[in-house]
């Protein structure tokens, strides 16, 4: 079977590779689009607001919808595995069978849940704390799931418990190895980030297609609603992954460098292209998102100087470290290095131009915020100077850290991008703090016209799940890759024809076959959620617009 | 993989001609042509109807997706294309001389070993020490030991020496993932004597395990 796959010119590594990428992004979807459920539902609740209900029923319908999809591709993703790679799921098996037990039980769970919670939805509409204990539940089943699938591919990359016979000394340790946790805590985060810019694009879709300004205004209030639960969870994103990056040098320096400095760094060059993209669209969907706020005017004069800081961190951020240079260039440089911008390729620059793109994109969202509002506090003068001193503080010790890391130690140089980090993460709190207290009870001195945005915010919105979801695909290739030859770190040897790292540019195509697929299949979802609607959608969007 | 990327790309085009041209389904314009009805647009008279404009939000996302994966996938063509294959077994002769394994021992060093990963020659030994003329320095390094006695030692225990300003990072080069062989090691030993030392090792050279430590 393995020789008629490849006359096709498909290799099983490609099948396994599709099926279980699709079985990710779908997994990420049905795990994330509970969590803003549940969320949104409490708001409503707490606010006693229809509109927040309605939302939060939307995102559930979703839910079930994609469930099935999700299960199927993982069913397939492991027959798979089964089938062309047995003595990897033998191994598998033997340290890992009472969690794939408990993972199977789970998902009994997760489905009842799912399916009680959207459908019980209108039955339950005057027991809403019960409703919202099964939201809770549906998640807890959803996370829990999660957490056993990460322990699995974690230690492929970083083997605990067992040793190098492959001889299983503790399936908890197994599971307990070092990249779980950091693991767990970036695919939760990229869950939300992914997820928040799926729903955005679903919103975007409706909105392109509808007919009423009822309509328009509701799909851009739940485009804005999916855009902004994404940049939340892509600010603490870098971190997650830095954590993740840490752990991979701690446990084996030499993945970490075959990761960063050796056969995928060009990956990193393409990452930081997709994060540009990604970057520039969300900051300008919230600038375009600005013309809806009456009283923004005001505040429009700031987003060149944002656009000129995001700009030079996205140049910056890009810049390689050695250059692709020929046997002429490189004699007239004097190495593969340029002279000049070579600096700008390790590592204390980019931590710099990705802590100062956050900290842009964060006072992007809080100008945002301001747009419409006037304060009314006898302080919020103060209060204001206080924000933007914190905000110019962290700038500072961030680009000081930047600078002095080129004349330290690599292991004090390290250290440094932790107090990089702590910088943003200050201000983050702080100041979202101190700008809750200062508008706190402030005046609406315009309307939020809701649905008045020119379609190309709506494209905007496409654009960025897409980068997300190619952005998954990289990144989950470059995860699978420092394994190099191994299925197993340094435990099982891969032995196949497939044992071998292939180039970023076969990457690439095979993760925007199964991007364009993805869609394709997240398409169909929206259609058929749509379908069980249909009929009362006009008057529920106009009733919850009110 | 080309081959369906070209028909995903041929559907979603064929969905963008659609909307462009306003044109009804294959069958029912195979229906109007078969039948006695005209429009009455003298200016057409031709057996299909028009629709009405409307937007069509599945052209507008298979646009932008097609756009956006077109873009990474041409930018990620254009950077280095880097592949890694794994290293093939080393047949190395217990008769060879020191100089033959010299260029054996290279290979590896380049190689297998991945010794380039970190350490450089006349580089700026960022992550590990640059190691051109250690040849020269090895003999020197630890009390009681030949420049054979240090390279076994720092292959098989990295962590017993380690250069100053450097962190013990370099694994032991008879485990995984390198997983060299004595007679491995023996041929980068060669070979990292020969820069700027005398190469003492042969073919049939050992480690002395009682000095170094059994691994």
């Amino acid at each position: 079977m393995i020789e008629s796959l490849a006359s096709f010119g498909i290799t099983t590594r490609e099948i396994i590779w599709t099926f279980a990428q699709l079985h990710l992004n779908f997994a990420a979807f049905v795990i994330a689009i509970p969590t803003f459920a549940l969320i949104v539902e409490i708001i409503g609740y707490k606010t006693g607001e229809e509109k927040y209900d309605k939302l939060a029923k939307d995102f559930a319908r979703l839910v079930t919808a994609s469930l099935s999809l999700t299960s199927i591709l993982g069913t397939i993703f492991l027959f798979g595995l089964i089938a062309f790679y047995p003595k990897l799921f033998s191994h598998f098996s033997a340290v890992f069978s009472p969690t794939m037990i408990l993972y199977a039980i789970l998902f009994f769970g997760e489905f009842f849940f799912a399916y009680l919670y959207y459908y019980g939805w209108e039955k339950m509409k005057n027991q809403k704390l019960l409703h919202i204990i099964v939201g809770l539940l549906l998640n807890v089943f959803g996370i829990a799931i999660m957490f056993i699938a990460t322990a699995w591919t974690a230690y492929t990359m970083m083997p605990n418990g067992v040793i190098e016979s492959g001889e299983v000394l503790s399936v908890w340790d197994a599971m307990n190895n070092k990249g779980w946790w950091p693991l767990n805590i970036h695919r939760l985060l990229a869950n939300l980030a992914f997820g928040g810019a799926i729903v955005a694009s679903y919103a975007a879709a409706n909105f392109i297609s509808s007919k009423s300004t009822e309509e328009k205004a509701y799909y851009d209030w739940m485009g804005y609603i999916g855009n902004f639960i994404a940049v939340c969870a892509l600010i603490p994103l870098p971190f997650a992954g830095y954590w993740m990056g840490f752990e991979i040098y701690q446990y084996d320096q030499q993945m970490g460098i075959t990761m960063m400095g050796g056969v995928l760094s060009w990956a990193w060059i393409l990452q930081g292209v997709i994060i540009g993209v990604i970057f520039l669209s969300l900051n300008y969907y919230l600038w375009v998102g600005m013309q809806r706020m009456e009283g923004s005017e005001r505040y429009r004069k700031f987003i060149p100087p944002i656009l000129a800081v995001i700009t030079l961190c996205l140049m910056v951020w890009f810049t390689p470290h050695s250059l692709v240079a020929s046997l002429e260039e490189a004699r007239k440089m004097g190495a593969t290095y340029h002279p000049v911008l070579s600096v700008l390729g390790i590592m204390t620059a980019k931590n710099t131009a990705v802590n100062l793109l956050l900290l842009a994109t964060y006072i992007s969202f809080v100008i945002y915020r301001r747009s419409n509002r006037a304060p009314v506090v006898s302080w919020a003068k103060t209060g204001n100077i206080i924000f933007w001193l914190i905000v110019a503080a962290a700038a500072t010790n961030i680009i000081y850290l930047g600078v002095k890391g080129y004349f330290v130690e690599t292991i004090v140089r390290i250290n440094y991008s932790v107090y990089q980090v702590l910088s943003v993460l200050f201000v983050l709190a702080a100041g979202t703090f101190l700008d809750v207290k200062i508008y706190s009870g402030a005046k609406i001195i315009g309307q939020t016209r809701w649905g008045q945005m020119p379609i190309r915010s709506q494209y905007i919105l496409i654009v960025i799940a897409t980068s997300f979801t190619w952005l998954m695909g990289l990144m989950g290739f470059i995860r699978s890759s420092v394994r190099l030859n191994w299925h197993v770190y340094k435990i099982l040897e891969d032995t196949s024809a497939s044992a071998f790292v292939p180039s970023i540019g076969h990457a690439s195509k095979m993760v925007s076959f199964i991007t364009i697929v993805f869609f394709i299949m997240v398409g169909i979802v929206f259609y058929i959620s749509k379908l069980s609607e249909s009929g009362k959608k006009q008057t529920a969007v106009a009733d919850a617009m009110k | 993989m080309n081959t369906l990327l070209v028909i995903l790309i041929f559907l979603l085009a064929l969905m963008a001609a659609r909307h462009l041209y306003h044109i009804n389904s294959l069958t029912t314009q195979l229906q109007k042509l078969f039948s006695n009805e005209v429009t009455d647009n003298p200016v057409l008279n031709e057996k299909v109807t028009i629709k009405e404009k409307k937007k069509n939000p599945a052209f507008a996302f298979g646009i932008v997706v097609l756009a956006v994966c077109g873009f990474f996938t041409f930018f990620a063509n254009t950077i280095p294309q880097v592949e890694f294959h794994p290293p093939k077994k080393v047949e190395i002769s217990s008769e060879l001389t020191g100089e033959q394994l010299v260029k054996i021992g290279k290979g590896i060093f380049e190689g297998k070993g991945t010794c380039l990963l970190c350490h450089t020659i006349n580089g700026d030994g960022l992550r590990a020490p640059d190691l051109a003329g250690v040849g020269e320095r090895a003999g020197k390094r630890k009390e009681g030991y030949s420049s054979e006695d240090y390279f076994f030692e720092s292959l098989f225990f990295p962590p017993k020496y380690v250069v100053q300003g450097y962190a013990p990072s370099m694994p032991p080069m008879h485990k995984p993932p390198a997983q060299l062989s004595v007679e491995e090691m023996v041929a980068v030993i060669a070979f990292l004597q020969s820069m700027g030392g005398e190469i003492t090792v042969t073919g049939k050279t050992k480690p002395d395990f009682e000095k170094i430590g059994k691994p």
